[in-house]
């Protein structure tokens, strides 16, 4: 089956917001709970070893219409926490037990005090993700927060965790992170046969459902993306960043597909491959899932290195892809990616590097001014020479 | 009840110091002293007075920016540099002052640049992002402080630890910027004289329970907060809320209520819209409405008993910045305040949103569906800015109070007739 075939089966129920997953799971998993983890990272595979199913939660994906929660949160918050609070509010989350907010925001910190007053009788667990990634206290802290957090999931599941249980599920886990980064390579590689848009249907096919499954999914993904003939070949290369929590609709990265733009790089859903690097199998496991938070290395608005700049690390990432440009596509309100701007476009126009800005929000079905917009990188491309394209278009994709 | 005329020693006091502040700054320009800029909630000042650092706080000087009707041209200074147009407004004033034509010279006084940003992480990630900008331009370290959320009663033991830590951390930086070697004697001094201050501090706004109530909490309370944070540490911050106590124990002994009469005793939650701070205090003076009580002047203390003393300086410290009231979830702040709507005997809350600060407002709707809805107190929801006025619309605010107090003036005629 080719890879656009497969998608397209998988794109029906990637942004439903009944959540079906849960459902058909907890059928075949009875007494079976289900735990829902904010954006943007959340160590899963603890979950998974309590035998509890991890189902991620991002907004609505424009398939709500909000009529509840604009009670709680104000115009001015952005939309992923009041669609994802729109959900709650509507009943769509009644099969989840207990949901985790990690420390990325004080919009989704206010929203676990708003959760939590909602119905005092639903567990919710915040976990303070460490921001001071250069203190030698980090990395301890960070253990003692996994420890609290792994109590309050036995608490909830009623079995304890072991570490047999744990490394069994850093094995899954690690699986999947390295199906996850081929497949990203892929469309950065090959664009012409493996979409962006295909990519991002096949993390979202995974945000609801165990991690066997959706390993088998991506394998199959994977051998379809190697039989999947070369399509038109894109004009444009472009790394889009800046919409690390919200998820914009998948119509969004299509109609740009659709000018022929590969976006060869994206930071959609960065929790569910956080790190490059395996977790290792042996050892202290809190302690490996801290060294994984703390030393991924991967800067978005929300992880804060005090050293380093985000300019710097995205235009790192530009030509890493061979990128013609940069995409900033920034949620409407998102305070943190908001104020990253200033470093970033400095640091693109001190590096030649050409960007475009668009906002969009999760509700957005019209997308002619973004596709407006990009045209101004195609054309700078055209009157440009392009070194990457050319490179490894030869292996496969048509002109 | 009578007004004894209006007493300004208090206000003039503050000023007094504020100027000072921006004196010693200017004196400092020259080099004398090394320059550390701090943010000021989790404010852990005294440690850096412990190596003689002369202290900038940005958000203050976005506050001053702001009263002085400044912060229309630094906002609009900052974007055209390429600051967002939604971020926050106090970093945008600071960021217009310090990178934009400015070069930081203000009407309160020069600036000087940083040899060393702390960013004390504390109730707003803001910081974080305000320190790299500041970096951006004055090619500084930027040191981070972590302080933990605190999502339940109390924070844990491993967030204690985890924040004094940092502060250790901190020490070899400042003695080796500085050239002041560290002194725990020396920082304890200092402390006892924080641990003095926000006492009296405390024990001032405990005044707000008398009836009539001697000061206005929230529009009074305000220009007295100047000593806490730039002071915080100091004899002077010490001897002027001893000052401000005397004075206003006199007050009482006159009967001396702010507006002539005091008609509503309201609590505020929430930061003042700095650029139109006189025409809002006038919509309530109008009404005799009082402010017995502010949430604002926690901004920068952490109420509640601390598990230590200056005895353990670095602990003291770090309780001060975990246990900080901004810090606080929401269910924590709103039990507290229902305690204040209670010995302050609250007629109403008026809750002031601020568009840019997200730390701040997230919450605040849900506060009054809270309060309302399910306490049965009247609570007005208003919603501007701190920093910028294209957001305080003045017909609309006044148009919103008047008819609150209407409205709250029938209830309490009709609260009157019930025996
Ligand atoms: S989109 Fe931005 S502001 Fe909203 S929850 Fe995510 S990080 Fe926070
Ligand atoms: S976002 Fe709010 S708390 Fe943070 S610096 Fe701005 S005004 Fe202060």
């Amino acid at each position: 089956m080719p890879i656009s075939a497969l998608t397209e089966i998988l794109k029906a129920g990637a942004d439903d917001p009944t959540f079906p997953e849960v459902t058909v799971w907890k059928k075949s998993h009875p007494g079976g709970k289900a735990i829902g983890c904010l954006p943007i990272y959340t160590p899963a595979e603890m979950i998974h070893a309590a035998g509890m199913l991890p189902v991620h939660l991002s907004g609505a994906m424009g398939r709500l219409k909000l009529d509840n929660a604009d009670a709680y949160l104000q115009d001015f918050v952005c939309s992923v926490a009041q669609s994802t609070l729109e959900l709650y509010l509507d009943g769509f989350l009644e099969n989840i037990d207990a949901v985790i907010f990690p420390s990325i925001c004080e919009v989704l910190r206010g929203v676990s005090g708003i959760w939590k007053r909602i119905d005092p009788d639903k567990p919710i667990i915040y976990l303070n993700l460490p921001q001071n990634y250069n203190s030698g206290s980090a990395s301890n802290y960070m253990i003692s927060e996994l420890g609290r957090l792994k109590t309050e999931l036995e608490k909830i599941s009623g079995s304890a965790i072991t570490d047999d249980a744990l490394f069994k599920s850093f094995e899954l886990f690690n699986k999947r992170a390295e199906l996850l980064n081929k497949l990203d390579l892929y469309r950065s590689d090959y664009p012409g046969k493996f979409k962006a848009s295909e990519f991002y249907i096949l993390r979202l096919a995974g945000r609801a459902i165990p991690v066997e499954e959706h390993i088998e999914l991506l394998q199959e993904a994977l051998s379809a993306v190697e039989e999947t003939q070369p399509r038109k070949r894109p004009i444009a290369r472009i790394v889009l960043f800046g919409a690390f929590c919200e998820r914009p609709p998948i119509a969004m990265i299509e109609a740009m597909e659709e000018e022929r733009i590969a976006l060869v790089y994206d930071d959609l859903f960065p929790g569910m491959h956080w790190s490059k690097d395996p977790l290792p199998l042996a050892g202290d496991p809190l302690k490996i899932l801290a060294d994984h938070y703390l030393k991924s290395n991967l800067h978005t608005p929300v992880v804060n290195h005090p050293e380093s700049s985000i300019g710097d690390a995205i235009m790192n990432i530009v030509r890493a892809r061979n990128a013609d440009g940069l995409l900033l596509a920034t949620a409407k309100s998102c305070h943190p990616m908001l104020h990253d701007l200033h470093d970033i476009f400095a640091t693109s126009e001190k590096q030649g590097i050409p960007y475009v800005k668009i906002e969009f929000e999760e509700d957005q079905q019209v997308f002619e001014s973004i596709i407006v917009q990009i045209e101004a990188i195609i054309e700078a491309r055209e009157r440009m020479p392009f070194a990457g394209t050319d490179r490894k278009e030869g292996s496969g994709d048509q002109k | 009840m009578s007004t004894v005329g209006i007493d300004n020693t208090l206000r003039d006091k503050s000023r007094e110091l504020v100027q000072r502040h921006y004196q010693e700054l200017e004196d400092n320009a020259r080099g004398k002293r090394k320059v550390v800029y701090l943010f000021t909630t989790g404010l852990i000042v005294e440690l850096f007075r412990a190596f003689d650092f002369s202290v900038v706080y940005p958000e203050i000087n976005a506050i001053h920016s702001s009263r002085q009707h400044r912060s229309v041209q630094l906002i609009s200074d900052s974007e055209l540099l390429g600051y967002a147009p939604n971020i926050c407004s106090y970093v945008k004033c600071d960021l217009g002052l310090l990178a934009g034509p400015s070069k930081g010279q203000a009407k309160f006084g020069k600036i000087p640049p940083p040899d060393l940003i702390v960013v004390n992480q504390c109730g707003c990630s803001t910081y974080i992002k305000w320190g790299h900008a500041l970096r951006e331009k004055f090619h500084c370290p930027v040191k981070v402080i972590d302080i933990p959320f605190i999502h339940d009663d109390c924070p844990t033991g491993f967030d204690h630890e985890y924040v004094r830590r940092q502060i250790e951390d901190l020490i070899p930086v400042c003695e080796e910027i500085s050239g002041v070697r560290f002194d725990p004697d020396r920082l304890k001094e200092i402390l006892e004289l924080t641990s003095d201050t926000i006492d009296l501090w405390m024990k001032m706004q405990e005044l707000g329970k008398l009836k009539p109530s001697p000061f206005d909490a929230f529009f009074e309370g305000v220009s007295y907060m100047a000593p806490l944070t730039m002071w915080r540490g100091t004899v002077e911050a010490r001897d002027f809320y001893k000052l401000a106590d005397n004075i206003i124990r006199d007050r009482i002994k006159s009967n001396y209520t702010p507006y002539g009469r005091e008609n509503f005793r309201l609590l505020f939650e929430g930061s003042p819209p700095w650029p139109s701070f006189s025409e809002f205090r006038g919509m309530f003076k109008a009404w005799s409405a009082v402010g017995v009580a502010s949430t604002y002047l926690y901004v920068s203390v952490a109420p509640g008993d601390l598990e230590f003393s200056p005895e353990k300086p670095l602990d003291y410290l770090a309780s001060l910045a975990t246990q900080s009231y901004y810090n606080w979830n929401l269910q924590k702040r709103w039990n507290h305040i229902e305690t204040l709507i209670k010995d302050y005997e609250v007629d109403a809350i008026i809750i002031h949103s601020v568009r840019s600060c997200r730390p701040s407002s997230v919450g605040q709707l849900d506060m009054r569906n809270y309060f309302a809805r399910d306490k049965g107190i009247p609570s007005l929801f208003l919603d501007s800015d701190v920093a910028d006025p294209r957001f305080f619309s003045s017909a609309q605010v006044l148009n919103r109070i008047d008819t609150f107090f209407e409205a709250l003036s029938q209830r309490k005629k009709i609260n009157e007739r019930i025996l």
